[in-house]
C-alpha cells in the first residue's frame, strides 16, 4: 500500500531499515531503534534541534542530541499509559469527543480543570465526574492536555531541556498538546505538519547513509 | 564451546529454574542436615557449611505477586516482593532457616514480617552487618555478631575446629566465580549465560559447583571467535542476579558486558584466612569487601572502581542498571552519574523490575544506547 502510494516496487529499494517495536520481526537489511530514527528525522527537518519529544500511542520518549545530531541521552516513560497518546484517546472517549477534535477544543478553554497525571484509570473517572459536575468540555479538554504535558515535562527535565525543542510523532499534530507542552516548558516547540513520519524519515536517511557507505 | 561448558550451563539453568527441587534432592542425600536460605547481598556462608548445611540464595522468580501485597507496599523492589510471594505461598517450606542481611529498609521490614508470620515453618534470623567498615570497632562488633548468628541458625555453637574446611570451601566458591569471570573475558559468552552461571553458584553446594567450573577451566580451548560487540560496564546490580532472559537484552543489543557488579556481596569479599579465630577472620574479610551501595559512605570508592573497570577493559560506556525502588542504589546513583558525566563517558540509567515481562522496553533502550555508542 505504502509502496503503491509512493509509486515504487519492493525490488527498487536498495536498503531497508526496520524500526519501532516490531523491528526485529520485519524483513529488512538492518533494524534501528525508533529513538535513533526520530532523532535523525527531527534534525533533518529542524537542524537546530537539541531536544526531541516523541509522544507515541504506547510510550513517550525524550531524546537529547548533540549539535552534530548524534543521540546523547534519552528517557522513556514507564510501563503506564499516562503521558502517552493512549491517555488522550481514553480521555477523548470519556468526554465523547473525536480524538482529532480534542486539541482544537482545548484551545477554547479559559478555566482549565485539573486532571490527575499519574494514572489513566483515575484520570478517566475524573473526566467523568467533571462532565457530571457540568464543567465546560473545552476546560476539561485543556485539563487533559495539561495533565499529559505535566507528565511529559517531568521526563524532559530528566534529560535536561535544551533549545531547540522539536516534537515528533502523531500527537505533535495536536495543537492543544503543543500549546500545553510549550507552556509547561516555557519554550517554543518546532512542529512539522508531517511529524508522524519523522521516525520513518529518519530510518530512510540512515538507510541512505548506510547504503552509500557500503 | 567445549562440552564441559555445555554441562556447566545446562546444570546451572536447570538448578535455577527450580532451586527448591535441588534443595529437596540435596536434603534426601544429606539426612538431618539443614538448608539455610539467604537474602542478598552478603551473609556469612561459612557457619552454614561448618555445620554441614547448604546455603541457598533466594532471588524470587517471575511469578505474579499477589499474596505478598497484603504484607508489603507495592513500592518495594521486585526482588523483595517476589521472594516474599514465594515465602508466603509455601515455596520455601523445605528450608530450615532463612538469614537476612538488613542492608536496606525493605529487607529490614520484610524480614520482621517473615519472622512474625512464618517462624512456625522456618527460623528467620538477621545477620546485622556494620554500616561503616573504616573503624576498628567494625571487626570486633561483627565477630561477636557472627558468633551469635552461627549459634542461632545451627542450634548449637559449632566448634571452631569445623571451620577451616568450611572457610576453604567458601573461598573456593569465590575462586570458582572469579575464575569463571576471567575465563569468560577470553571466551565471550552471552551475558544471559553469565547471569545463569553466577546465580547457580548461590544454590548448588559449593563442592558441586567447583567441580563443574574446574572442568571448564581445565579444558584448554581456543578462545571463541571474537564477538563484534561494544564493550560496556554495568553497575547497580550488587544486590541482584536478574533473570537470565532479562540479561539477554544486552546480548541482543550487541553490547558486551566486560565488567559488572552482579551479586557483589559474595564476589566482592576477599578470601578468608583458614587458620586462627574463624569469626574474626570472616569479619576481617567482610571489612575489606569491595565498595557497595549498601553502605552509604562508599560512593567515592565505587566511582574509582568503575573508572578503573572502564579503563582496564577499554569500555565504551556504562549502564547504570538500577532496581526500581532500591533506595541504596538510587542514593549512590546521583553521585556516580555526576562524576561520569563530567568525564563525558557515555552512560544510561535503566531502572528495572523483574517479573513484568517488560523486556521490550529494556531491549529498545539498550539497542538505542548501542547505536549511540557505535556512532562515536
Ligand atoms: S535491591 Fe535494593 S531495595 Fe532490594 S533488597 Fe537489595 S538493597 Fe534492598
Amino acid at each position: 500500500m505504502a509502496l503503491e502510494d509512493a509509486g515504487v516496487t519492493l525490488d527498487s529499494i536498495a536498503f531497508k531499515i526496520a524500526t519501532g517495536y516490531g523491528r526485529k520481526r520485519a524483513e529488512a537489511n538492518r533494524d534501528v531503534t525508533e529513538i535513533t530514527c526520530h532523532a535523525a528525522g527531527a534534525v533533518h527537518l529542524f537542524p537546530g534541534t537539541r531536544t526531541i519529544i516523541d509522544i507515541g500511542g504506547q510510550d513517550t520518549k525524550v531524546i537529547r542530541v548533540s549539535p552534530d545530531g548524534d543521540v546523547e541521552n534519552f528517557a522513556m516513560n514507564d510501563k503506564c499509559a499516562a503521558g502517552t497518546g493512549r491517555f488522550l484517546e481514553v480521555m477523548a472517549r470519556a468526554l465523547e469527543v473525536d480524538i482529532d477534535e480534542l486539541g482544537p477544543l482545548s484551545l477554547e478553554s479559559d478555566n482549565p480543570q485539573k486532571i490527575s497525571s499519574f494514572c489513566t484509570v483515575f484520570g478517566e473517572s475524573e473526566v467523568v465526574s467533571h462532565v457530571a459536575g457540568g464543567a465546560a468540555a473545552a476546560d476539561i479538554a485543556r485539563g487533559i492536555h495539561e495533565s499529559v504535558a505535566h507528565r511529559v515535562s517531568g521526563l524532559v527535565k530528566r534529560v535536561g531541556v535544551e533549545n531547540e525543542l522539536t516534537m515528533s510523532g502523531g500527537v505533535a499534530r495536536n495543537p492543544g498538546m503543543r500549546s500545553a507542552l510549550s507552556a509547561a516548558l516555557s519554550t517554543p516547540i518546532n512542529f512539522h505538519e508531517n511529524s508522524q513520519i519523522m521516525g520513518a524519515l529518519g530510518a530512510a536517511l540512515i538507510a541512505r547513509t548506510t547504503h552509500q557507505r557500503a | 564451546m567445549n562440552d564441559a561448558y555445555k554441562e556447566l550451563l545446562a546444570t546451572c539453568k536447570s538448578v535455577i529454574s527450580n532451586p527448591m527441587a535441588y534443595v529437596a534432592e540435596w536434603k534426601s542425600r544429606n539426612p538431618g542436615k539443614k538448608a539455610v536460605g539467604f537474602l542478598p547481598t552478603y551473609v556469612p556462608l561459612e557457619p552454614i557449611y561448618a555445620a554441614g548445611g547448604l546455603p541457598v540464595g533466594l532471588w524470587g522468580s517471575d511469578i505474579p505477586v499477589a499474596v505478598a501485597d497484603a504484607y508489603i507496599q507495592q513500592f518495594t523492589c521486585s526482588l523483595v516482593r517476589s521472594v516474599t510471594e514465594e515465602a508466603f505461598t509455601g515455596m520455601y517450606d523445605g528450608l530450615d532457616a532463612v538469614l537476612f542481611p538488613p542492608i536496606c529498609d525493605s529487607l529490614k521490614l520484610v524480614g520482621s514480617s517473615w519472622d512474625l508470620n512464618l517462624s512456625g515453618k522456618f527460623l528467620v534470623e538477621f545477620a546485622n552487618l556494620p554500616e561503616r567498615l573504616d573503624g576498628a570497632a567494625a571487626g570486633t562488633y561483627l565477630e561477636a555478631e557472627l558468633r551469635r548468628v552461627s549459634k542461632r541458625i545451627n542450634g548449637e555453637s559449632i566448634e571452631d575446629r569445623h571451620f577451616p574446611q568450611a572457610i576453604a570451601l567458601v573461598n573456593r566458591l569465590r575462586e570458582s566465580m572469579a575464575g569463571f569471570c576471567t575465563w569468560r573475558s577470553a571466551h565471550p559468552v552471552p551475558f544471559a549465560d553469565v547471569a545463569a552461571i553466577l546465580k547457580a553458584a548461590t544454590v548448588l553446594h559449593a563442592d558441586e559447583y567447583r567441580t563443574l567450573v574446574d572442568k571448564v577451566l581445565s579444558v584448554a580451548s581456543a578462545p571463541a571467535e571474537p564477538v563484534h560487540a561494544i564493550p560496556i560496564v554495568v553497575t547497580g546490580l550488587s544486590c541482584q542476579l536478574p533473570h537470565p532472559e532479562m540479561m539477554r537484552c544486552f546480548d541482543e543489543a550487541g553490547l558486551s558486558v566486560v565488567a559488572d557488579d552482579l551479586f557483589l556481596g559474595l564476589r566482592g569479599t576477599p578470601a578468608v584466612e583458614e587458620n586462627g579465630n574463624p569469626y574474626a577472620n570472616i569479619a576481617k574479610s567482610y571489612c575489606k569487601s569491595a565498595p557497595m551501595a549498601i553502605r552509604h559512605t562508599e560512593h567515592a570508592k565505587r566511582h574509582e572502581q568503575i573508572l578503573e573497570q572502564i579503563e582496564r577493559n577499554r569500555a565504551k560506556g556504562i549502564v547504570f542498571m538500577v532496581p526500581k525502588f532500591c533506595e541504596p542504589e538510587w542514593f549512590d546513583l546521583r553521585y556516580l552519574q555526576e562524576e561520569i558525566r563530567q568525564r563525558r563517558i557515555p552512560n544510561i540509567v535503566l531502572d528495572f523490575e523483574e517479573g513484568l515481562g517488560a523486556t521490550g522496553s529494556l531491549q529498545t533502550r539498550l539497542s538505542a544506547f548501542a547505536e549511540t555508542l557505535s556512532l562515536r
